[in-house]
C-alpha cells in the first residue's frame, strides 16, 4: 500500500479544458483532493475570467495573471496555453490525453467534436479516458444548442421562482448559483466514474446537465406539487412553519468602519449596514429568546406560546425582535441568542468572512505566493481530512506557465519540436491575437458565441 | 445495466443522518448503485419524516415529501444508538462499510462513544464523513443552526435580495442542499483514496465554509483587494439581470464577449461597431444599455425571447414555474421526471438523474418505511437470528 498520508486523488491526473467558473470549481475541489489537473487554456483564448478581470486592473504588468477571482479557483492547478483550433495543438492535446486519467469540458455543446476532438476520439487515444461534459442543457435533443450561465441555470431550473420577497416577484441569487453546484456534483461524477474504472477497468462518458442538477435542488417543491398539485409560494426569509424566523437589522457600522465596496478599478461606495438572522424552531428557543431579548413576560404569554400562534403573529414579533437587534452589532446579538441556544447568525459580508473568528480558528483561509501576483490568500479545501490538513500546494499558473514541463517533461515533446509550437503560437505564455475569421473563434467558452461546429474546421 | 455495472455497485455505505444535508448526500449515492443503510432512532425516526410537505398537508411519518424526496434508495435500520447492544451492533455494520455519512451536532456520536478513533479502530479501512454547521472545531462548533442562519453564516445572504431592502434567503433549504452536494462527492474522493491506499479518512465537512468558498468573484476581491460586495438586486449591471418583459420577467445573462450576440439578437447589429463594444463605457453607462434593452425586452414575449436566445445563442432564460418544468419538452424527451410508487405516499413524481454515465447509471427506489430493512440487514449481515432479533427488539434496540 502507498503512503496513508497522501490526499485521495493522488495519482490522478486530469485535464482541465473548462472555463469561468463551474468548471474551474469542479476541477478546484479534485485539485484540492490531491489530483494533477493540468489546466488548458486557449492560447488566443485565455479564460474570460483572466480577461474581464484584467480589463479592471488597468496597465499591471501581465494583468491577467494578477485577477483575484481566477488566482482563487486556480490554485493547486498546473496551466499550459495551446491553440486546439490548429492541429498541431490538438495533436499535443491527445498526447497529453495519453498520460491522463480524465478529461472535463464546458465549451458549449459540439466545440469539441468540431475540432475531432469528441469523446471517441479522445477514447481511441486513451481507452480507459474518463470524459466530464457540463452541458446547461443536454448534449443531444432539442435543448443542446441552449445557452446558460449559472444565472439561467436557476431561471430555467425552476429555484428563481421559489426565491423573493413575500409581496414581489422572482429574485436572482447572489451568485451565479448554478455553476458551484454543477461543479461539486460534476467533481463528484468525475470521481464515481474513477470508482467504476477502478472495479471494471473500463472508462466512461459523463454528462453532467446544469440544469438537470438545479431540478434536485428544488425536489420538495416537486413532491408538494406531486402531492397537492399546488405551488409553493415566495415567502422572503419566512418559514413554512417556524416563527419569528427573518432576517433583522441590526446597528450599523460606524462611518469609518463602512466597508468599501467594489473591485479594483471600480470602487462603487462603501457599506454599513449590518443584518442579524434569526430562526426561532422550538418553543422552548422562543422563551430562550424572550429572555435574551430582554422580554420576559412574552415567554409566560399565551398569545405567542406555540409555533402556529407565532406563526400568525410574526408581524407583530418581528418588530419586537428588530426593536432589540436595531440597538446593538450583529455579532453581539449572535452571541447573546447562541449563548442561550437559539439559533442566529450574523449575517457575514464576503469582507466580514475573511475576518471571522471561527473561520481563522480552523485555519480556512491560506495564504499561497504567487509569481505574479505576489503573496495573497485564497480559501482552504473543503473536504478537509481532519489529520493530516491538506495543505494548498501551489498557486494559480500564470498564463501558459507549465507548458514545457507538461509538453516537455510529462508529454515527452522534445525541446526542438516545443521551440517550434511557441514560434508558431501553437502555446505561448502570453495571450496571442486572435487571426480574424480563424478557427480560433471556435475556442470561445461558455454560453454564447457566434460559432458554428460547421466553422470550426477552417485553419487559418 | 445490472447491478455491478451501476457505477457504485459494491459501495456500503452506513448513514447516520437526517434532516436534509446529509440525507441528500446519501440519496444521490444510493441513486448511482451504493448500498446505503440508513440508521434511524426507533419510534420516531428521522425528524425530517415530520416536515412535510403531505398529500392532503395531513402529518404522517411516511409521507413527508422533504423525507420521501431525500431518502429514495435506502434501506432504514432502526437501531437505539443510546444502548450498549445498538452500537455493538453498529460497530459490527462498521467493519463491513466502505463509508460512513453523518450530520449530527459535533458533540453527539463522541457522546456515545462513536468517534472517530473508535470507528477507525473498528475498520481501519473506513471514510468517515461528518457534515456539521461549523465543522467539527473552533469556537462556533457548537452553534445551533437552520438553513436560514447558516446561509447568513457563509456570505451568500449578504449577496442576495435587493439593496433597499433586508438580505434575502433563497428559496427551499439551499444552503443544506449545497453542503450535502459537497458530502456526496467528498465522501466519493475519500473511498477511491481510501481503496488505492488501504486506510480509511475522516472528512470535516462545515456548511458553513462551503458557502463561504463559493462567493464567485466577491469572496477573492474582499480576501485579495479588501473589497467587500453587497447584494446587487435583480439587475447587478445591464447585460446580467432579470428584466420585465411582455408577459412576465426574463433573464439576461451575457458576458463581455457575448454582447455582440445579444446586439445582433435585439436586431442592433448598427451598434455593433459602437462604445456599446466596450465593457468599460457599458460600466460607465449602464443606464443607457438598461434603457435600449429594457426597450426591447418590454416589446416581446417570453417565448419570443427566448426563441431569440436560441436563434442567436444568447443566454436568454425564461423562469419555469414546477408545474410547466413538469411538461418541459427537454425535460421529457431525456426521460428525467420519475414515477415512483410508494405504499403509504402513493405514486409521486420525483427528480431524476442530475449526471448520466455511458447514458445511464442513476435508478430511484422509494424511501424506505421506518425500520423496514433491520430485520433483513440485521440478519443477512450480521448473522441474527429470529430469536436473536425478538429479543433486541424487547429490549428497545431495534
Amino acid at each position: 500500500m502507498s503512503d496513508p498520508t497522501l490526499p485521495p486523488l493522488h495519482g490522478v491526473r486530469i485535464v482541465d479544458l473548462t472555463m469561468v467558473w463551474a468548471g474551474p470549481y469542479a476541477t478546484r475541489l479534485l485539485a484540492d483532493a490531491g489530483a494533477d489537473v493540468i489546466k488548458v487554456e486557449g492560447v488566443t483564448r485565455p479564460d474570460s475570467i483572466r480577461t474581464s478581470g484584467a480589463a479592471a486592473l488597468g496597465n499591471a504588468d501581465r494583468a491577467f495573471d494578477r485577477v483575484a477571482y481566477f488566482n482563487e479557483y486556480g490554485r493547486n492547478k498546473r496551466g499550459l496555453a495551446l491553440d486546439l483550433s490548429r492541429p498541431e495543438g490538438r495533436e499535443a492535446l491527445l498526447r497529453l490525453v495519453r498520460v491522463s486519467d480524465a478529461l472535463i469540458e464546458n465549451f458549449r455543446t459540439g466545440v469539441l467534436e468540431g475540432w475531432g476532438l469528441g469523446a471517441k476520439r479522445l477514447q481511441a487515444e486513451r481507452p480507459d479516458l474518463i470524459v466530464v461534459s457540463m452541458p446547461g442543457f443536454a448534449i443531444h435533443g432539442s435543448e443542446r444548442n441552449l445557452a446558460g450561465y449559472g444565472p439561467t441555470i436557476e431561471q430555467l431550473g425552476g429555484l428563481i421562482q421559489l426565491t423573493g420577497y413575500a409581496d414581489g416577484g422572482p429574485q436572482k441569487s447572489g451568485i451565479s448559483y448554478g455553476d458551484p453546484l454543477a461543479g461539486t456534483l460534476a467533481a463528484g461524477a468525475l470521481i464515481a466514474a474513477l470508482l467504476r474504472r477502478q472495479r471494471t477497468g473500463r472508462g466512461a462518458v459523463v454528462e453532467v446537465s446544469q440544469r438537470d442538477n438545479m431540478l434536485g435542488m428544488i425536489g420538495e417543491a416537486v413532491l408538494d406539487y406531486s402531492m397537492n398539485r399546488r405551488l409553493q409560494p415566495r415567502r422572503g426569509n419566512r418559514h413554512r412553519w417556524l416563527a419569528p424566523h427573518g432576517c433583522y437589522p441590526s446597528l450599523p457600522l460606524p462611518p469609518e468602519q463602512a466597508r468599501p465596496l467594489g473591485r479594483p478599478g471600480l470602487q462603487t461606495g462603501a457599506a454599513a449596514d449590518r443584518w442579524v438572522a434569526i430562526a426561532v424552531a422550538t418553543d422552548a428557543q422562543w422563551r430562550a429568546l424572550c429572555g435574551v431579548i430582554g422580554r420576559p413576560e412574552l415567554a409566560a404569554d399565551g398569545r405567542y406560546a406555540r409555533a402556529l400562534d407565532r406563526y400568525e403573529r410574526q408581524d407583530e414579533l418581528d418588530q419586537i425582535i428588530a426593536a432589540w437587534t436595531c440597538a446593538r452589532g450583529d455579532d453581539e446579538a449572535m452571541f447573546a441568542l447562541q449563548a442561550a441556544g437559539v439559533p442566529a447568525a450574523a449575517v457575514r459580508t464576503p469582507l466580514a468572512l475573511t475576518r471571522d473568528p471561527h473561520l481563522a480558528a480552523r485555519g480556512f483561509y491560506r495564504e499561497v505566493e504567487h509569481p505574479v501576483a505576489g503573496r495573497h490568500r485564497v480559501a482552504g479545501p473543503l473536504w478537509n481530512v481532519v489529520a493530516p490538513r491538506p495543505e494548498i500546494e501551489r498557486p494559480a499558473p500564470t498564463f501558459g506557465q507549465h507548458r514545457f514541463e507538461v509538453l516537455g517533461d510529462l508529454v515527452g515533446i522534445d525541446a526542438v519540436a516545443l521551440a517550434e509550437l511557441e514560434r508558431d503560437g501553437i502555446i505561448g505564455a502570453e495571450p496571442l491575437r486572435r487571426q480574424p475569421h480563424g478557427a480560433a473563434e471556435a475556442a470561445e467558452n461558455g454560453a454564447a458565441t457566434e460559432t458554428r461546429r460547421e466553422s470550426s474546421g477552417v485553419r487559418r | 445495466m445490472n447491478e455491478a455495472e451501476r457505477p457504485l455497485g459494491g459501495l456500503t455505505v452506513l448513514d447516520l443522518t437526517q434532516q436534509v444535508a446529509g440525507p441528500f448526500a446519501t440519496r444521490l449515492l444510493a441513486a448511482y448503485g451504493a448500498d446505503v443503510i440508513k440508521i434511524e432512532r426507533p419510534g420516531s425516526g428521522d425528524p425530517a419524516r415530520g416536515a412535510g410537505p403531505f398529500p392532503g398537508y395531513e402529518p404522517h411519518p411516511e409521507r413527508s415529501g422533504r423525507f420521501l424526496y431525500l431518502n429514495t434508495g435506502k434501506q432504514s435500520v432502526t437501531l437505539n444508538l443510546k444502548t450498549r447492544a445498538g452500537r455493538a451492533l453498529l460497530l459490527e455494520l462498521v467493519e463491513q462499510a466502505d463509508a460512513l455519512v453523518e450530520n449530527f451536532a459535533p458533540r453527539v456520536l463522541p457522546a456515545l462513544g462513536l468517534d472517530w478513533p473508535a470507528l477507525h479502530d473498528a475498520n481501519p479501512a473506513l471514510v468517515m464523513v461528518s457534515i456539521a454547521n461549523y465543522g467539527q472545531s473552533g469556537p462556533y462548533r457548537d452553534f445551533a443552526g437552520t438553513n436560514l442562519t447558516l446561509f447568513a453564516a457563509g456570505g451568500q445572504m449578504a449577496l442576495t435580495g435587493e439593496p433597499d431592502r433586508e438580505p434575502l434567503v433563497n428559496g427551499g433549504t439551499q444552503a443544506l442542499l449545497q453542503a450535502g452536494l459537497h458530502g456526496f462527492s467528498a465522501t466519493l474522493a475519500a473511498v477511491y483514496g481510501a481503496r488505492a491506499r488501504g486506510a480509511g479518512t475522516h472528512v470535516d465537512l462545515s456548511i458553513q465554509e462551503v458557502q463561504a468558498a463559493a462567493l464567485e468573484g466577491a469572496g477573492p476581491n474582499a480576501l485579495v483587494y479588501g473589497l467587500d460586495a453587497t447584494r446587487a438586486g435583480n439587475l447587478p449591471r445591464a447585460t446580467w439581470g432579470i428584466y420585465p418583459c411582455a408577459d412576465g420577467f426574463i433573464g439576461c445573462s451575457c458576458m463581455d464577449q457575448n454582447v455582440p450576440s445579444l446586439l445582433t439578437a435585439i436586431g442592433r447589429e448598427d451598434l455593433l461597431e459602437s462604445p456599446f463594444r466596450d465593457q468599460r463605457w457599458r460600466a460607465e453607462h449602464n443606464d443607457e444599455v438598461v434603457a435600449l434593452l429594457l426597450g426591447f425586452f418590454v416589446e416581446h414575449t417570453q417565448a419570443e425571447l427566448r426563441d431569440l436566445g436560441a436563434r442567436h445563442r444568447v443566454a436568454i432564460g425564461v423562469m419555469p414555474t414546477v408545474d410547466q418544468l413538469l411538461a418541459w419538452p427537454g425535460l421529457l424527451e431525456k426521460g428525467f421526471w420519475q414515477d415512483v410508487d410508494h405504499p403509504e405516499a402513493g405514486r409521486q413524481t420525483y427528480p431524476g438523474a442530475p449526471f448520466t454515465i455511458d447514458g445511464g447509471g442513476f435508478a430511484l427506489t422509494r424511501a424506505p418505511l421506518l425500520g423496514e430493512h433491520t430485520e433483513r440487514v440485521l440478519s443477512e449481515r450480521l448473522g441474527l437470528t429470529a430469536a436473536g432479533l425478538s429479543e433486541l427488539r424487547e429490549h428497545g434496540v431495534i
